[in-house]
C-alpha cells in the first residue's frame, strides 16, 4: 500500500517545463562561461599592474535566468510544474510551505554565514545577532516568495484567460 | 489541426473538458488544445482519452487527408 499517492502531472506542463528549464540552463552555462573568462582576463591583466573586477556578473546571470524563467511560465499560462501548474484557485497553502521553506533556508544561511565572520570578540552577543539576523532573513524571503508567488499566479491566470478566449467554447 | 471528432466524442458521452481532464490525468486546458488542434498529445494520453470516450485511436486521432498508402506516396 502506498503511503503518499502522487498526482499525475500533466504532460504539457512537463514539456513546457523542460523547454524552459533548457532557456535557463543555456542561460546559466553562457553566463558562469563569460564569469569565468572575465575571472581569468582580470588575473592576467592584475598581473600587469592593472586590476578589473566583475563582482556582479554572477548575480546578475543567476537573476536573469530566474526571471526569464519565470516570463516563460507566465506566458504560457502557468506558475509551476508540479500538479498546480494551472490550478483556478491559488495553493495557498502548498505555497505557504514553499516560501517558509526558502525563508528558512535562506535565513541559516545567511545566520552562518554571518557567524562566520563575526569578529571572535564579539562571540558573547552571537547568539542574539544570530538570532535577529535569522528571523529578518526568515520573515522577509518567506513573505517576498509568497508574494512573488502570488503574483504570479495573477498573471499566469490572466494569461491562460487570454490564451483560452482564442480556443473554442467548450461545448 | 483541429480535433472535432475527440470533441464530438467526448459531446455524444456527455462528458465535460474537466471531467476527460480529470479523468486522464491531464488539465482542462490540455484538453481544449488538443481539441483545438494546439496540442499534439503523447501516444499514451491519446490511448487514455480513447479509453474514456470507448472509441479506437483511428476513431479519434487519424487525419482524413493524410489517409493515404505509403505505395500512393511513392507513385507520387
Amino acid at each position: 500500500m502506498k503511503l503518499f499517492q502522487k498526482k499525475p502531472i500533466d504532460e504539457r506542463i512537463v514539456a513546457e517545463s523542460n523547454k524552459i528549464y533548457r532557456t535557463g540552463y543555456l542561460i546559466m552555462t553562457f553566463g558562469i562561461l563569460l564569469d569565468l573568462y572575465l575571472k581569468l582576463s582580470g588575473f592576467q591583466m592584475s598581473e600587469q599592474g592593472m586590476t578589473v573586477e566583475f563582482p556582479l556578473v554572477e548575480f546578475a546571470v543567476f537573476m536573469a535566468a530566474q526571471i526569464v524563467c519565470c516570463i516563460m511560465m507566465v506566458r504560457k499560462g502557468f506558475i509551476s510544474d508540479s500538479h498546480f501548474a494551472e490550478t483556478d484557485t491559488f495553493p495557498a497553502k502548498h505555497f505557504g510551505l514553499v516560501s517558509l521553506a526558502a525563508g528558512f533556508g535562506a535565513g541559516a544561511v545567511f545566520t552562518l554565514l554571518r557567524c562566520f565572520m563575526m569578529d571572535m570578540d564579539n562571540t558573547k552577543y552571537l547568539a542574539i545577532i544570530a538570532g535577529i539576523t535569522f528571523l529578518s532573513i526568515f520573515v522577509t524571503c518567506s513573505a517576498a516568495c509568497f508574494v512573488l508567488y502570488y503574483w504570479t499566479f495573477c498573471a499566469a491566470k490572466k494569461r491562460r484567460a487570454k490564451l483560452a478566449g482564442g480556443e473554442t467554447d467548450e461545448d | 489541426m483541429k480535433n472535432k471528432k475527440m470533441k464530438l466524442a467526448r459531446v455524444e458521452r456527455d462528458i465535460s473538458q474537466a471531467q476527460l481532464a480529470e479523468a486522464v490525468g491531464v488539465t482542462r486546458q490540455t484538453i481544449g488544445l488538443i481539441e483545438a488542434g494546439g496540442y499534439n498529445p503523447t501516444l499514451n494520453l491519446c490511448v487514455a482519452i480513447c479509453k474514456i470516450l470507448g472509441k479506437t485511436l483511428d476513431d479519434l486521432f487519424w487525419e482524413e487527408e493524410r489517409n493515404e498508402t505509403v505505395s500512393e506516396k511513392a507513385d507520387r
